[in-house]
């Protein structure tokens, strides 16, 4: 059964979608690749919350944790490429 | 594969990744959003992290079969973490253009800062006339040359009303604001201005402000005092002028007193002329009843005379027939100089003509034991006057048997033209050193062959050489080196004209 939660989470990702990529444009080009890539996997893991509901429940759930799992690995990756940016001098 | 697994897994390895990312967050430095964002971002992000850290923890709880007491709170955290991601994003983004928008204007100010400095110590003036006729920028220079006015300090600069900039020839100012409002193009205008009663030159050039379009928003006038080169230019032109004066005046009463000079040298060189003339006159006289009476008495008409007598007598003789050929010699120049002298031309045989003169010398070669020989083609006839042709050759002989040493050569060789014929003297005598062949033609100037050895005769030989010579239309010229003997080559026309000397 779909969960109130679930929906609000999708809804709001999409609605806020395009602040966060403009604002993303922003940031230099390293940092923002992975954090971008990090929302999408986010977003992706809200979709495959809701479609288990309806298809290929343990498949999607599978796919659903992954990518909050890659997520994760890419906001490291984004932090860390900030912080030796940042310790370069740099960007 | 178990799924459960799998999640178990992908949720581990959520909870590791968010739990590392919110360390990082938290200790990482963000000095490039600034201060004032880091600690906003730094929460923000802190706190959206930790919702997928609680979320992914909570979820390795619950896979994990320990509790499942978290999922509750779970999803409504979850909730939080786009919003705060949005924020955190855009807060970051706003901190990224803040900080170039502060270096921009960092870098405008310093640049406007060398624009100032630059415009400031420039020696010219500048301004910038709007299309309103507006200054709106005035250099420092320009204000205090041109004592622009404004009302107060917000409001923009202006020419003084009562400004006007003269023109050298007719036309408009060049400071007239009309033509500078509409985007006026001039090189290096120069007109006065007339400010507290002191007057200014000034060097104007403009050229249209444009925008981006192309649409002319006014002038950029610049300008160069010149009023210390202008003055600077007057005073040489007037000093010049002063110069150029004084300098006439000097040349006018240089001229006058050279031509008081001049007179006065003519008027006693005419004197000297007729003393000459007369002296001579007079000296001729007496020297021919001397050599006369010498004659007679060497010839022993007054009776008989003793050998020592006689032998004095010649000398007297000789003295007295050098002296009377000086005396001559002065007669001639007085009279070439005078132009009292006539060429009285006749048909003349040439070889004929110097070949006696050449036989009259030869005692005289012979007593100094000189060869004297002469060469000249048969039936050479010529018009010419004769007397003064023979006058030449024979002072140029006597002249080369006089510098050549005994058994020495002298030759004339007589050669000739269709238009003319030469008489060429030659002797390999002491020779004349060829700087001073221009002043051996000159009267009463002698060369030293040898050292210790005083010239004999007047010194005026040569110089009645050369203007007989020219009198009769021909030239004279020397070829001589110090030592080896010298050449003298009359060339004369073969007809001359009856003229006056």
């Amino acid at each position: 059964m779909i969960e109130a939660s679930e929906v609000i989470d999708l809804v709001m990702a999409l609605v806020l979608t395009p602040i966060i990529v403009t604002s993303l444009r922003t940031m230099p080009s390293a940092r923002r690749r992975y954090a971008t890539a990090g929302f999408v996997a986010i977003v992706v893991g809200y979709v495959f919350t809701i479609l288990e509901e309806f298809v290929l429940p343990e498949a999607l759930n599978v796919i659903e944790h992954s990518a909050y799992a890659v997520a994760g690995v890419l906001a490291v990756l984004a932090l860390l490429q900030s912080r030796r940016s940042q310790s370069g001098g740099g960007r | 594969m178990n799924p459960e697994i799998l999640v178990g897994a992908a949720d581990t390895i959520a909870f590791i990744a968010f739990s590392v990312a919110l360390a990082l967050a938290l200790t990482m430095p963000m000095k490039q959003l600034g201060p004032q964002y880091e600690r906003v971002v730094r929460a923000f992000l802190a706190i959206a992290l930790s919702v997928y850290v609680l979320v992914s923890f909570s979820n390795v709880l619950e896979h994990a079969g320990i509790t499942a007491v978290l999922d509750d709170y779970e999803d409504y955290v979850e909730i939080l973490f786009v919003p705060f991601l949005a924020y955190v994003v855009y807060v970051a983004s706003i901190a990224f253009q803040v900080r170039e928008i502060s270096r921009a204007e960092r870098l405008v100010r310093s640049e406007h800062e060398l624009l100032t400095t630059i415009v400031d110590t420039s020696p010219g003036g500048i301004m910038l006339m709007s299309s309103a006729g507006e200054i709106t920028f005035a250099s420092d220079t320009a204000r205090d040359v041109l004592e622009l006015i404004r009302p107060d300090e917000r409001a923009t600069w202006r020419l003084p009303p009562d400004l006007e900039c003269t023109l050298p020839v007719p036309g408009r100012s060049p400071l007239d604001v009309e033509i500078l409002a509409a985007g006026a193009t001039l090189s290096d205008v120069l007109c006065v201005v007339t400010l507290k009663g002191e007057k200014r030159a000034l060097s104007v050039s403009a050229s249209p402000l444009k925008d981006g379009t192309g649409a002319v928003l006014g002038s950029v006038v610049t300008f160069v005092d010149m009023t210390d080169r202008e003055q600077a230019r007057q005073d040489l032109l007037e000093a010049q002028s002063r110069y150029s004066l004084d300098l006439e005046r000097t040349v006018d009463e240089r001229t006058a007193e050279l031509l008081d000079l001049n007179a006065e040298l003519t008027h006693a060189n005419m004197a000297k002329r007729d003393l000459l003339a007369n002296v001579s006159h007079e000296l001729r006289t007496p020297l021919n009843v001397i050599i006369g009476f010498t004659d007679v008495l060497a010839g022993g008409l007054a009776g008989p005379l003793t050998s020592e007598q006689a032998k004095q007598l010649k000398m007297v003789k000789e003295s007295s027939v050098q002296l009377l050929g000086m005396v001559n010699d002065l007669l001639d120049i007085e009279r070439i100089e005078a132009g009292y002298a006539v060429v009285m031309p006749e048909s003349v045989d040439v070889k004929e003509v110097i070949g006696r003169l050449v036989d009259m010398m030869q005692p005289l070669a012979a007593q100094r034991a000189i060869e004297l020989t002469i060469a000249a083609p048969d039936d050479l006839r010529v018009i010419t006057d004769p007397q003064l042709m023979l006058q030449v050759v024979r002072n140029l002989v006597s002249n080369a048997l006089k510098f050549t040493p005994p058994y020495g050569h002298v030759s004339v060789e007589i050669t000739a033209t269709n238009d003319t014929f030469s008489v060429t003297v030659t002797d390999d005598g002491i020779g004349i050193a060829e700087e001073d062949h221009q002043r051996v033609f000159e009267a009463f100037k002698q060369v030293h062959g040898e050292p210790g050895r005083k010239p004999q005769g007047t010194g005026l030989g040569l110089a009645i050489c050369k203007d007989v010579t020219a009198v009769l239309g021909g030239t004279i010229t020397l070829t001589s080196q110090a030592g080896e003997g010298a050449t003298f080559v009359v060339t004369l026309p073969r007809e001359s004209q009856l003229t006056s000397m």
